[in-house]
């Protein structure tokens, strides 16, 4: 007996056998099926020789280029972000800037002119009023005749 | 029918004229040796019968370039042990994110696959032998169930005589380790 080939604590009727069985007729069908996928492999257009040797490093172009792309995606979005929240900032900032050149009473100034308050005293006449409101296309005549 | 020499095989392949024929022959001599080689690796039938046909499509486009440095079966028998250990590779990236690691999966195929049905014993073997690392599992199946001499495998493996022996060596200790503590 070969010494090499021994195991203790295996029982020898178990020691060369697999626990394995394969489907049947497995190895009668496997050279048919490999035939198949070989006239697959081998049709024109289909990857050839080359692009099986050339796959590893196609991959990792793939992925290279995939890396790039998406951190010029992540970082062009950022910076439209930041310059969006500029925009915002810098309206915000305008107005801040500008609304210290008007004090109060200027304001209120615009507001109280004579000028400006003269329609207070305007009486309108019947006639105004009808165009003013027959400028409103919901109401008709007879609802502006009705008015009156 | 006439048993034709891995030689005349060869010579009849790259005639070109009988190409599909030749390579065919090629397939039915020696697919079930380097099917069991694959599978004791691999341990899933579905697995094995991927490999294998990459491991024959891959010996039908190199086969032109074939040579004969060392017998055709040799030469075959290494493409196989590349694309298995290839897959393990495979497995065992895709397994990064799994909680459970490769040999637990190898385990649960074999305890659950409708193409692993043995005895106990058998089993307890298989497993055993799973807890080793690649290398050394594909020694010690090579040597303990294929019954290659070493200086086969170290062709096969690209690797010395001397290291082969210690390998297999540590692998008897270690499966005869498993088996007395179960």
């Amino acid at each position: 007996m070969n010494h090499d080939h021994d195991i203790k604590g295996l029982p020898d009727k178990f020691k060369k056998e697999l626990p394995f069985s394969v489907p049947e007729s497995y190895f009668e069908n496997f050279p048919v099926r490999l035939r198949d996928r070989l006239e697959t492999e081998r049709k024109p257009g289909f990857p050839g020789k080359t692009y099986r040797i050339l796959r590893p490093q196609l991959a990792i172009a793939a992925t290279f280029a995939a890396f790039i792309v998406l951190s010029y995606a992540i970082i062009k979005f950022s910076l439209d972000k930041n310059r969006q929240t500029e925009s915002a900032q810098e309206y915000t900032e305008i107005i801040d800037y500008y609304i210290y050149d008007f004090d109060d009473e200027s304001i209120m100034a615009v507001f109280t002119e004579e000028s400006n308050l003269n329609y207070l005293n305007h009486t309108f006449e019947e006639e105004e009023i009808i165009n003013y409101l027959s400028e409103d296309d919901d109401l008709d005549d007879t609802d502006l005749q009705d008015l009156y | 029918m006439k048993d034709i020499s891995d030689k005349e095989l060869v010579q009849l392949f790259l005639d070109g004229s009988d190409k599909n024929h030749a390579f065919d022959m090629i397939v039915r001599k020696y697919q079930k040796k380097l099917y069991w080689h694959i599978r004791k690796m691999l341990i899933s039938h579905d697995d094995t019968d991927d490999v294998l046909q990459n491991t024959m499509i891959n010996a039908f486009f190199g086969l032109e370039h074939f040579r004969e440095d060392s017998s055709l079966y040799t030469w075959l028998y290494r493409i196989a042990t590349n694309e298995a250990l290839s897959a393990i590779k495979k497995k065992k990236r895709r397994m990064i994110l799994n909680l459970d690691d490769a040999w637990s999966q190898l385990e649960k195929i074999l305890e659950e696959d409708a193409y692993c049905n043995g005895d106990e014993i058998q089993v307890k073997l298989q497993k055993a032998i799973l807890t080793l690392p690649e290398k050394q599992r594909l020694v010690f199946n090579m040597k303990y169930f294929d019954e290659m001499k070493y200086e086969d495998i170290a062709e096969i493996l690209d690797t010395s005589v001397g290291a082969l022996k210690a390998s297999y060596h540590h692998a008897v200790k270690k499966i005869e380790k498993y088996l007395e503590g179960d």
